[in-house]
């Protein structure tokens, strides 16, 4: 029983722990300073939502044994470019134009996330031993290409573009297309007026509707965004489906021990691709499903840095370089999105002036990455 | 000498001649007047080419290119914040700024050093993500520290309120007050009396090797009269336009861009420490454990130690190149100096013709003039090519992060094809690929 319990502090689950006992800390402080805990955690519920899948994007490809996919935002990219088409072609007259955008952007990103993503699986299936530098380069290339791809490709969109000059603009907002779709379908919300004082619960309304019935001086102070949870979920099972059917077997067999693997007659090099092209797909979903929970698009350099936040997401769930497991990304995911959430208000408390709170994220981010590469390094001694 | 192969030298120099491609391209489309561009490219080799000599030492330990330099920019920026605290000015600032320097960026190089001793095999990745954390520490004692458990005694370098340095330190005015220029403003020359004297110097050296070339090989060298003739027929181009006005006028005014010396010469000094540092029993350890560290080891040598102590030499010249980068430049940008460093600098080197486990110090100074050239040059060329100004920042991003993406994927696709002949054919053709001498210049 000691052992068990010591074991949930140790080797890959250390930075769990860590988090853990961090965010728990966190919790106490911001009650110690009246900081509203029904807000942090609805919107620590909001944003695990969010991030959900770009965290599950990692599972496919460190379980083909391609190492964290650092490459993400080329899967990102590609989810980009599925909300753009979906922005220009869907008219926001149709019928429940909502739900067919969101369907559109979804199609668009799956074609795209699997096109870049057989593209990027054939160069990392050239490069194999160097894939993480490799990615991180990859994708900060590509990104770097994609930002004069979005000052010139045609749209025509007038939401989209600047009204000067050309080119796509820095954010678009999806208040009128799918913003906040997922996240107020069948959602809980209780409101608070401050003007009465008076509490309301409302299911399944948007917050325009709030808005627009109590007045601008209502709040939300706690929500559930049960329809992005339910969505995240989905995909938790269906990639769960998939690591478990036959194909799946033979690609973690490929991650395992490629040698064992190529000996059994599994064909690597495919399998290791199926991994990447499904991790970034999984990646371009995954964007459709943040910027709709945060009601903009953002393009140019947004998407370069969003790997590692995901990549920090799923090893603080107790991942390692090498293995990692769907139930990893359900605790990592709300571990590190709670962090960020409620450091945020805490540091600001703190610490009056200067973005404390972003040093918090850098540091978690990056120290808990370095500590997953000390292992591996330390078990492969040259 | 073995045979020389077009396509060989094509394949093996492949970066640099799509970068030098693109900088003639580039430099064809923009249109620049000459002695704008000169004077622009004069200023970016002397600020950077010191940070990407800082990187050489490691990739011949095996240690992959080092974005770790970023910490060893910030143990200069502490110290050159910590100088303009105190009010120093001047050279005496500036040997201050070194000086504390040192003793920090070797406590970090040991730091780095242990860690990549722990992540072996994943050097590259492991120093991008240190320099990313690191960030994160910088932030945290210089915006939230720094004023409040720290003090600083000058108000000016704070954030009103008291908290946090300022986004940007003024490092003095070029005239004395500050670093800014102590070294520069020491001695500077028109640029074709300083290209006479350079090319002149070197056209010594090989006069001189020629000589004793006989008595070394029992004959003399004839290739040495390539370069000897080159860098005479250059001194003697220099001279002309130091001297005459044989040129057009927009060649002449090239005259108007100043060459700070000391800065050169310092520059120059720095290679030739590499050159020699590399030639030393410690060099020869540091490539020993590059090539292999199980045989290394087994030779005696200490690999942890001898990759700490590569660390710590690259984290040190990386703390002074900064620093004479910063001198340069003037104005130190608190929270952003550093971190495009390491990019711009790995990115350099790269195009110079450098890979993962080979780097000189003539590759070194080829990139930083490429890259520093296509750097400069790209926003205009992307203003004509696509009539927006805007454009400059991405062009600038594709150019380093296409460099740097592009170097480590053929040589990794190189090494995968070599294992895989290998495997394929045991006893098969194992000749090291023709390297090509771009080291001819600093020597």
């Amino acid at each position: 029983m000691i052992d068990k319990i010591k074991s949930l502090a140790q080797g890959d689950n250390l930075p769990r722990f860590v988090i853990t006992v961090f965010l728990l800390l966190l919790f106490v402080i911001a009650a110690i300073l009246k900081q509203p805990i029904g807000v942090l955690l609805g919107d620590s519920l909001v944003r695990y939502g969010m991030n959900g899948i770009l965290v599950l994007a990692m599972v496919p490809a460190i379980q083909a044994g391609t190492g964290p996919n650092f490459g993400l935002p080329i899967g990102i990219v590609g989810g980009l470019l599925g909300m753009l088409i979906s922005m220009e072609f869907v008219p926001q007259t149709m019928f429940m134009h909502q739900w067919v955008g969101l369907i559109v952007a979804i199609i668009g990103a799956i074609f795209f996330g699997a096109v870049f993503g057989w593209l990027y699986g054939q160069l990392l299936n050239r490069v194999k031993g160097s894939e993480m530098v490799i990615a991180t380069y990859t994708a900060f290339s590509f990104v770097a290409l994609m930002c004069i791809a979005w000052l010139v490709l045609p749209f025509k969109n007038r939401a989209m573009i600047w009204p000067i000059g050309k080119g796509l603009k820095n954010t678009i907002t999806m208040e009128n297309t799918y913003g906040g779709l997922l996240n107020d379908f069948l959602s809980f919300k209780l409101v608070e007026n401050h003007a009465t004082g008076s509490h309301m619960f409302l299911f399944n309304k948007t917050g325009q509707y709030i808005t627009d019935t109590y007045g601008i001086e209502s709040a939300i102070k706690f929500q559930i965004p049960t329809g992005m949870i339910l969505f995240f979920l989905l995909f938790c099972y269906l990639v769960y489906l998939f690591i478990n059917s036959r194909t799946g077997v033979a690609m973690r067999a490929v991650g395992d021990n490629p040698k064992f693997a190529e000996s059994s007659g599994i064909n690597v090099n495919r399998s290791r691709l199926l991994g990447v092209i499904l991790s970034t797909v999984l990646g371009a979903i995954g964007i459709i499903i943040y910027s709709q929970g945060f009601g903009y698009m953002q393009l140019y350099n947004a998407p370069q840095t969003m790997a590692f936040g995901a990549v920090a997401a799923i090893l603080i769930g107790g991942a390692s370089a090498q293995k990692a497991k769907i139930s990893h990304v359900l605790i990592g995911a709300f571990l590190f999105n709670s962090l960020l959430v409620v450091s945020l208000p805490v540091a600001n408390e703190l610490v009056p002036a200067g973005g404390l709170s972003d040093v918090f994220r850098v540091i978690t981010t990056y120290g808990v990455i370095l500590y997953a590469l000390a292992k591996v390094g330390g078990k492969t001694n040259a | 000498m073995r045979n020389f192969s077009l396509k060989r030298f094509f394949i093996d120099n492949i970066v640099t001649i799509i970068f030098l491609t693109l900088t003639i391209a580039g430099i064809l489309i923009a249109q620049q007047p000459i002695h704008i561009l000169v004077n622009d490219i004069v200023r970016r080799f002397a600020r950077n080419t010191f940070l990407v000599l800082a990187l050489i030492i490691p990739v011949l330990a095996g240690m992959g290119l080092n974005f770790g330099i970023v910490v060893g920019a910030m143990a200069a920026q502490a110290a050159v914040i910590f100088v303009a605290d105190m009010g120093w000015n001047g050279l005496f600032g500036l040997s201050m700024a070194i000086l504390i320097s040192i003793p920090i960026s070797i406590i970090l190089g040991w730091m780095i050093g242990k860690l990549l001793n722990k992540t072996r095999g994943l050097e590259m990745i492991t120093s991008l993500l240190l320099s990313l954390f690191a960030q994160g520490v910088w932030l945290l004692i210089y915006l939230a520290l720094m004023g409040r458990f720290i003090p600083i005694r000058t108000k000016e370098l704070l954030i009103p309120g008291g908290i946090g340095i300022r986004n940007t330190v003024n490092l003095g005015d070029g005239m004395g007050t500050g670093i800014k220029y102590s070294l520069a403003n020491l001695s500077q020359m028109p640029f074709f009396l300083a290209m006479t004297v350079f090319l002149g110097i070197l056209s010594l050296i090989y006069l001189v090797r020629y000589l004793r070339s006989k008595q070394i090989k029992g004959q003399r060298d004839k290739w040495l009269l390539i370069p000897l003739a080159v860098s005479l027929l250059g001194t003697l181009i220099m001279f002309l336009g130091h001297s005459t006005m044989l040129y057009p006028a927009s060649i002449l005014r090239l005259n108007e861009v100043d060459i700070p010396m000391v800065t050169y010469g310092l520059i120059i000094l720095v290679g030739l420490f590499v050159n020699w540092l590399i030639n030393t029993k410690l060099g020869q350890d540091f490539r020993s454990v590059g090539q292999s560290q199980s045989i290394a080891a087994v030779s005696g040598i200490n690999v942890d130690r001898t990759r700490i102590i590569a660390m710590i030499t690259s984290t040190v010249m990386a703390a002074m190149g900064h620093i004479f980068l910063l001198e340069n430049l003037g104005v130190l940008n608190t929270y952003g100096s550093h971190v495009s460093i390491g990019l711009y600098s790995v990115a350099a080197l790269l195009v110079g013709g450098a890979t993962v486990n080979r780097a000189t110090v003539g590759q070194a100074f080829l990139g930083v003039l490429l890259f520093h050239t296509l750097f400069y040059i790209a926003p205009f060329a992307g203003k004509v090519l696509l009539n927006d100004a805007q454009n400059g920042e991405y062009f600038r991003n594709i150019v380093a992060y296409g460099a740097i993406g592009l170097s480590l994927v053929l040589y990794a696709w190189k090494q995968a094809n070599h294992a895989h002949n290998k495997a394929m054919r045991p006893e098969g053709d194992d000749a090291a690929p023709a390297t090509i001498d771009l080291s001819a210049d600093t020597e």
